[in-house]
């Protein structure tokens, strides 16, 4: 087995090195990206998406850029200090084409357009304002309070909230997505409309209980933002899809 | 220096300015100061008020909470006192008080100012007026929502106006269509039946509970009651002349609309009961003459009930029964409950009534034989057309009370002529377990046994004959061996024999007799109990349904007979055991001491060891319960998607599955009578120790002449009599325990509370005819408790009657979940559901959904024939209709292709037809009663193309005039709806009609090309 690495005189071969990574729990992790990656070249050759060597050159040097090799002999001697070889350097980046390719293919304006208008909501923000005090009674005076008198909630987000990250701020956490918030506070927040007063809801087990003012809804848009997390969603569908085509032990 | 401080501040209050300064000091020294910070809980509303607050710095927020919700009453501050009514009285506090502030309370008790204001007189009227003020004035302020509306002496002014009206129970406040007293009433305490009388007929309109209105009409609108206002129970009123509410309208406009909801409502509820209800109400009367003679059974003083017209007969009838078992429920009720179909009451409808209020009811067919071991009272179906009221009956005669004519005593003959065969039986028996809900398992089980009384103690009777017949053979054994033996007297003989003979004779006759009555009741009890159980289990919400599993229940079922063998047999037993116990023991001292002594010594062991054995026996017979229904439960699965086994091809697998928990379950049985073999040897082995020393005792005292022959074979004849009771006690004890853990079980599904519980019954709405107007506010959902995710959030919507909408989403949005809130499975989490203006929460359930057409995406028939299925429910099918909706649904092509046609029989999921087939019978079965509300859950997926455009045609046909939610996936279905609504996770992103919708190009849109591309995901 040939040696990765040597302490002094201790040789570190690649079998220790797996068993290290599966030890760490890092194994499966990287197992599963190769796998992914794999299974999208497949995809792409069966799809007969081709790859032309302009491309692969574009890649290779978009890539060697990317790491800092601007000349063709540091690309050489970086090939040979990380114990490689050209072919596999050019296997590489041609499967990072296909990848890329089929990616593309996927996720096309239309596709993402149309992923969007489905899952709208999804993406959808709030900016709201809370404030966290002790006890149950606590809260809903202060409730009762802004019920009255509104335009205090700041004041008493700085004055009273137990949360020190926001209290400086009016409570303020802008740009609120779903999927962060506990499920029933986030079913009221995004049904709420602006300037509603919600809660108190209780903080995890504790005695903490949570007021949240929403200053604004907006309204999921077709952003970049957006954009990427729908291609990555897509791209992940799509993905789990092809898996269930292969068979994969390991 | 504190004390002077305090008498510093109490000078400055307005509450205490006519106390002089020694009786400040004396309020100073006993005031007791507490201090909250801010956000503190000071007072619990419901917690007796032990006295005067006041509150010296900070401030406090009055408030009330319900459902979650509190509702401020403002806020009060240095100066303020609350609780003041507490300070004359011994009152519930009737708002909780919380600090709004660092804040600090004086507290006075009751006592200490009592103690003052006895003694100076201008104090106490000070303090009366005080009190009385704020109460009042709290209340009006709070109940008008003047706060910062009005000027403090301008809310002096409304309360100098008002009155207080003490009234008692039954006194009329208000008489319909009189003018005179033109106030606003509001109630305090105490409850206010709001009645109408139309035509002779008064029907109730509502019961008022404290803080509702009424006489709002003729305040209002200067015109007559709109009804009478009678109090149902002891009631304390506010009266607000209508000068001042006029004034209170002028500063808050807000409550004309309040008012004017109110007459709108009573309004239409007058409405609804005018189309529910017509004829008159009369009053009742009873037999008093009629007393039964030997051979007669009569109910002594039967009330007698009169219809008003041909239709109400059945009515009448049920009102005669409900005033014979005491059940307050008035004739109009009655009416608007059974005479639900438009030609008056069917046996059906007055046996779904009968149910509704709690008996156990039987529709039978039978000859006049029969008929003469019912319950009394029944009702019988009379010439076709007429009810009448069976109260009596004999060999001859026949009593009824015909609710066209009154009490009538009839000939056999007489009755025969008229009477059609059928009669409806009631049992009261779930009534009185119904009360016993809250008292112990073993009451409401005692309950099943009250109608048996008579039959308990003749069983009671026969036992105690067997048993002392029993008594009669040792004796006689004794005198055939010490005087026909010793004395050679064979006369003697002959009478001695032919004593045991008659003896035996007798105790084998009292043997049958007894066995006889015993399962006479037997019968009955078991169709009580087991029918009541079905009946209770029904009645649960659909979600004991979801959670338990088939076998579960059905388990439980035989759970009745263990409990049922208990009280018969146990009752009876234990009685009798204890009794025989001593009567055996003192004829045993009689014949001797010392061998009763031994006999005694070996009672204790085996009395113990059974008794140290019974923790055991409970819990093998629980856990043998508990894997039998495991078993059970999966076999029943099994059986039931039988076809998806055979088509995996997994048979061996679910049979081995099974076979794991059917020989756990025989196990554990194994174990259990294993068990029981164990400790019966032990016994077994006690008791030959017994029988062989006292052989042993006995003998040797007959040898030294203690004893004769004859004597020593009767004991030993007697032993053998005392250890059945006494095993039988020890058995009791046994039984007890089995029956407990039988209790436990049926307990954790009697104690589940029914989805309409029947002590509501005369609250509820019930809808004559559906309209199908729905309108949802802030419905927020789920399944579970606060746990589990909201599956529908923030539905806001309207349906107008008669309009079609339609409910699209992916898979998971919610769209079955908002079928089954509409359907009133589930009750929402949040916010409201109204149908037709009503709360769906009001509603008579099985009213409600009975006007409702439900078809779901699988569907099963039922047992029977095409037609039964169509017309399920309908004692008498009208095959016109059956056909006619056989059509609109598409089906009745296929039927009438069917061997035998509508009379086809089909089998619980419909063997031998397509799912299509199964749909389109289910489409045309929801059609059949003209439903107000139509619900398609995904109702025509399993149909082909073909068939769900026969169905698109006649679909205009179909929703006509009626409301329709047709939650579906084709686009073909959902483009003609009037609107579409869009369900994303629980939230209606989008809602518009198809062309809106599309041209939006939104979520709709996007499903929509997806379905019409045909590719998924």
């Amino acid at each position: 087995m040939s040696t990765l690495l040597k302490i002094d005189e201790e040789a570190i071969s690649a079998d220790q090195f797996i068993k290290f990574l599966k030890f760490s729990n890092e194994f499966s992790e990287l197992m599963k990206k190769l796998i992914r990656n794999k299974v999208t070249v497949h995809a792409a050759k069966k799809r007969g998406i081709t790859v032309s060597t302009e491309e692969v050159q574009q890649m290779a040097d978009d890539f060697r850029r990317c790491i800092g090799l601007h000349r063709a002999k540091e690309t050489h001697e970086w090939i040979e200090r990380i114990g490689i070889t050209p072919e596999d350097f050019e296997t590489f980046i041609t499967e990072h084409v296909f990848k890329k390719k089929m990616i593309d293919t996927l996720t096309t304006e239309e596709a993402v357009a149309a992923y969007f208008n489905l899952n709208a909501p999804r993406f959808d923000t709030a900016d709201i304002k809370h404030i966290v005090v002790e006890g149950r009674e606590k809260a809903m005076e202060f409730i009762a309070l802004l019920d009255e008198e509104p335009e205090n909630f700041d004041e008493f987000a700085r004055e009273y909230s137990l949360d020190d990250e926001t209290k400086n701020t009016g409570g303020y956490i802008p740009e609120v997505r779903r999927g962060i918030l506990p499920d029933e506070v986030e079913a009221k927040v995004f049904n709420a409309s602006a300037d509603d007063i919600l809660g108190p809801f209780q903080v995890g087990e504790e005695e903490l209980y949570e007021i949240i003012r929403v200053t604004a809804i907006h309204p999921a848009r077709l952003d970049k933002s957006a954009r990427e997390k729908i291609s990555e969603a897509i791209y992940d569908e799509w993905l789990n899809e092809r898996l269930k085509e292969h068979s994969v032990r390991f | 220096m504190r004390t002077s401080s305090i008498i510093k501040f109490l000078e400055s209050v307005e509450v205490f300015s006519s106390f002089n300064p020694n009786e400040l000091k004396y309020l100073a020294i006993h005031a007791q100061s507490s201090q909250y910070d801010f956000g503190t809980a000071i007072l619990k509303a419901g917690d007796p008020g032990q006295g005067l607050c006041l509150v010296k710095s900070g401030k406090v927020r009055l408030f009330t909470e319900s459902e979650g919700k509190e509702k401020s009453f403002g806020i009060r501050g240095p100066g303020d006192t609350f609780n003041e009514i507490s300070a004359l009285k011994e009152t519930l506090t009737e708002y909780s008080v919380r600090s709004s502030a660092k804040t600090e309370i004086l507290f006075f008790s009751r006592e200490v100012i009592m103690d003052l204001l006895n003694r100076n007189e201008t104090a106490r009227h000070f303090m009366t007026r005080y009190v009385a003020l704020k109460v009042t004035g709290g209340f009006v302020t709070h109940f008008f929502n003047l706060r910062s509306k009005v000027s403090r002496t301008e809310i002096q002014s409304i309360i100098e106006e008002l009155g207080v009206r003490r009234v008692q129970a039954g006194q009329e406040i208000l008489s319909q269509d009189s003018a005179e007293d033109r106030s606003l009433y509001i109630v305090r305490h105490g409850e206010i039946n709001i009645v109408r009388e139309e035509e002779g007929t008064t029907y109730p309109l509502k019961v008022l509970g404290s803080g509702e209105i009424f006489g709002e009409k003729a305040c209002l609108k200067y015109s007559v009651q709109q009804a009478s206002a009678i109090a149902k129970t002891d009631a304390v009123l506010m009266v607000v002349p209508q000068k001042t509410v006029h004034f209170i309208i002028k500063n808050n406009p807000d409550i004309r609309n309040v008012l004017e909801d109110r007459i709108a409502f009573t309004e239409k509820e007058i409405e609804r009961h005018r189309k529910l209800a017509e004829g008159r109400k009369k009053g009742f009367l009873f037999d008093t003459r009629s007393k039964s003679k030997s051979g007669e059974q009569i109910i002594k003083r039967f009330p007698f009930v009169e219809q008003a017209e041909q239709t109400d007969c059945g009515a009448a009838c049920l009102a005669m029964i409900c005033k014979h078992y005491d059940i307050p429920m008035t004739l109009g009720k009655l009416r608007e409950m059974a005479n639900v179909t438009t030609d008056g009451a069917t046996m059906d409808s007055l046996a779904r009534v009968g149910e509704s209020l709690g008996f156990v009811t039987k529709g039978v067919k039978c000859t006049y034989n029969t008929l003469l071991g019912f319950d009394l009272p029944f009702i019988a179906h009379w010439e076709g057309y007429h009810y009448i009221v069976v109260y009596g009956v004999s060999k001859n005669h026949v009593w009824v009370a015909d609710p066209a004519v009154g009490f009538k005593k009839m000939s056999l003959s007489a009755f025969e002529k008229g009477w059609t065969g059928n009669c409806l039986l009631f049992s009261a028996t779930d009534k009185l377990a119904e009360i016993a809900v809250e008292q112990s398992p073993w009451l409401r089980f005692a309950g099943y046994l009250r109608p048996f009384k008579k039959v308990l103690l003749d069983l009671f009777f026969a036992a105690l004959i067997i048993q002392i017949l029993g008594l009669a053979p040792p004796l006689i054994i004794q005198n055939i061996l010490d005087r026909v033996v010793v004395h050679q007297s064979p006369d003697l003989l002959n009478v001695m024999i032919l004593g045991l003979a008659i003896t035996m004779i007798f105790s084998h006759l009292t043997g049958f007799l007894s066995v006889y009555l015993s399962n006479f009741m037997i019968r009955k009890l078991d169709f009580n109990m087991i029918s009541h159980f079905y009946k209770y289990v029904l009645s649960l919400p659909i979600s004991f349904f979801a959670k338990r599993k088939t076998g579960d229940i059905i388990a439980r079922f035989h759970e009745n007979n263990t409990i049922r063998r208990f009280m018969t047999e146990g009752s009876i037993s234990t009685v009798l055991n204890t009794l025989m116990i001593f009567t055996y023991f003192t004829v045993m001292f009689i014949y001797n001491v010392k061998l009763t002594l031994i006999l005694l010594a070996f009672v204790p062991p085996i009395v113990l060891l059974t008794l140290a054995a019974t923790p055991k026996y409970k819990d093998y017979a629980r856990r043998t319960f508990y894997a039998g229904a495991d078993a059970e439960s999966m076999l029943v699965e099994t059986l039931g998607s039988a076809e998806i086994v055979k088509g995996m091809g997994v048979e061996r697998a679910m049979r081995l599955k099974w076979e794991k928990k059917y020989s756990k379950t025989l196990d554990l049985r194994y174990r259990a009578e294993m068990f029981t073999a164990l400790v019966g040897i032990f016994s077994g082995v006690f008791k030959a120790g017994t029988h062989l020393t006292l052989l042993w005792v006995g003998t040797r005292m007959v040898l030294t002449q203690e004893l004769s022959i004859g004597q020593l074979m009767a004991f030993n004849a007697l032993i053998g009599s005392v250890m059945a009771p006494i095993m039988g006690m020890v058995g009791i004890w046994d039984e007890l325990q089995e029956a407990l853990v039988s209790m436990e079980r049926l307990g954790d599904v009697l104690e589940l509370e029914p989805e309409q519980k029947p002590e509501n019954i005369s609250s509820r709405v019930i809808l004559p005819d559906l309209k199908g107007d729905i309108r949802f506010e802030d419905v927020y959902f789920r399944y579970g408790d606060k746990t589990t995710p909201y599956i529908l959030k923030n539905i806001n919507l309207e349906i107008k009657a008669g309009s079609t909408v339609a409910v699209v989403g992916r898979s998971g949005s919610g769209k079955s979940t908002f079928a089954n809130l509409l359907m009133g499975f589930y009750k929402p989490a949040d916010g409201k559901i109204h149908v037709d203006d009503y709360d769906i929460n009001m509603l008579d359930m099985e009213y409600y959904r009975r006007q409702i057409g439900y078809v779901m995406q699988t569907n099963s028939l039922f047992s029977g024939t095409v037609s039964e299925n169509i017309a399920i429910g309908d004692q008498n099918p009208d095959p016109r209709r059956i056909t006619e909706v056989a059509k609109l649904a598409d089906a009745h092509g296929f039927i009438s292709n069917l061997p035998l046609g509508y009379e086809q029989m089909v089998g619980e999921r419909g063997t031998g037809l397509s799912g299509g087939q199964i749909q389109r019978i289910c489409i045309a079965r929801a059609l059949y009663h003209n439903p107000g509300l139509l619900i398609f859950d995904e109702a025509t997926s399993a149909l082909d193309s073909e068939s769900e455009n026969h169905i698109q045609m006649s679909m205009r046909e179909i929703l006509r005039k009626r409301t329709a939610v047709i939650i579906a996936h084709r686009l073909s279905t959902i483009m003609n709806a009037d609107r579409i609504l869009v369900l994303y996770k629980g939230t209606i992103v989008e809602q518009g009609t198809h062309q809106e919708l599309f041209e939006k190009g939104g979520m709709y849109f996007q499903l929509i090309q997806k379905q019409m591309g045909g590719i998924e995901n």
